[in-house]
């Protein structure tokens, strides 16, 4: 498998207002044909801006502790919180990989350029409405996992740096049987990669 | 990011609850309020949202939503650049076409009338989404 890498120090935000909306442009992942490989995506940002324009900021947050491995760069969270090394996933952590999400997305009819990294955090951090510090580190209950999905760019082609768009994560529920995968995955996805 | 973005996108504003439609993702999703959710795949155009501590109904998403808009929703309603959509009348298009398939699955009939019945209760409303 290939060698794990979070944020480096040089990489890592300053913690400050607006900074929670200041992502970086590309993240590592293992590529969906070979997890002994890594790539990169490109972060869809539009969306996650969008939704804090109008104040829902978990999809930030998520995207932060979940994904990005770091806490959510907002005013006090290391005095509130404590973060502890390595308690945070990281994309490049996921465990498992499915193409093909069974649903049109814009003008691929059936999602199947697709690809759905399953990630198991502990915890993670979400926005509370407080005056002191907005980000909580909680822990994820039992019974879930989370998926990112990324948006391959030239599915069929040469395989690139830059492999696609990261386009949306959350967290969904387990399957009872195999619980580090999402409930439903034979039937969600149309094929495991890895 | 813009100055102008910056500033609005503070930290302390009060969530108003709003169906935004997601480019990147292609979905139109409504939340009641903005918690930690989980979502529940219903099928190929429904997602619930629960509320990841309490697993209380908070939203709910609709998928594939380009493709939708421009095919059942833009011609069958003749929205004119500027129009508000009725998410109700959204996921009532969206229960006629999946149609029968829907209808000999309990669970999914209660998925939409859920659904429905927050669109209807929060009178929520979208944007057009589309310039197409």
């Amino acid at each position: 498998m290939a060698k794990v890498t979070k944020l480096t120090l040089a990489e890592r935000p300053v913690s400050g207002t607006g900074e929670w909306l200041r992502f970086p442009d590309a993240i590592t992942a293992l590529a969906p044909e070979d997890r002994n490989q890594v790539c990169a995506y490109k972060i869809g940002r539009d969306d996650t801006l969008k939704a804090a324009r109008a104040g829902r900021r978990q999809p930030a947050f998520q995207l932060w502790s979940v994904v990005l491995g770091h806490p959510p760069p907002v005013p006090g969270v290391e005095y509130r919180n404590r973060p502890e090394p390595n308690e945070l996933t990281s994309l490049v952590e996921a465990h498992a990989c499915f193409r093909g999400i069974e649903r049109p997305l814009a003008e691929d009819d059936e999602g199947s350029n697709v690809v759905a990294y399953v990630l198991r955090p502990k915890v993670f951090y979400e926005y509370t409405a407080d005056m002191v510090c907005t980000a909580t580190k909680v822990t994820v209950p039992p019974g879930f996992v989370f998926v990112a999905y990324a948006k391959l760019v030239e599915p069929d082609g040469v395989p690139r740096a830059v492999r696609g768009v990261l386009t949306h994560w959350g967290f969904v529920e387990a399957d009872e049987a195999t619980p580090e995968l999402p409930v439903n995955y034979a039937t969600r996805y149309r094929v495991r990669l890895w | 990011m813009s100055q102008n973005e910056m500033n609005t996108t503070d930290l302390h504003s009060p969530y108003v609850p709003t169906a935004l439609y997601f480019g990147d993702a292609d979905t139109v999703e409504y939340v009641k309020r903005d918690v930690s959710c989980f979502h529940r795949r219903i099928d190929g155009i429904l997602t619930l949202a629960y509320d990841l501590k309490t697993r209380e109904l908070v939203g709910f998403r609709i998928k594939g939503f380009k493709n939708f808009f421009l095919n059942h929703l833009k011609p069958k309603y003749r929205l004119l650049d500027g129009d508000f959509i009725a998410l109700v009348s959204v996921l009532e298009q969206a229960l006629e076409m999946v149609g029968d398939t829907v209808c000999s699955d309990e669970t999914r009939v209660d998925a939409y009338r859920k659904a429905r019945r927050m669109a209807h209760d929060d009178r929520v409303e979208l944007e057009p989404p589309l310039a197409a």
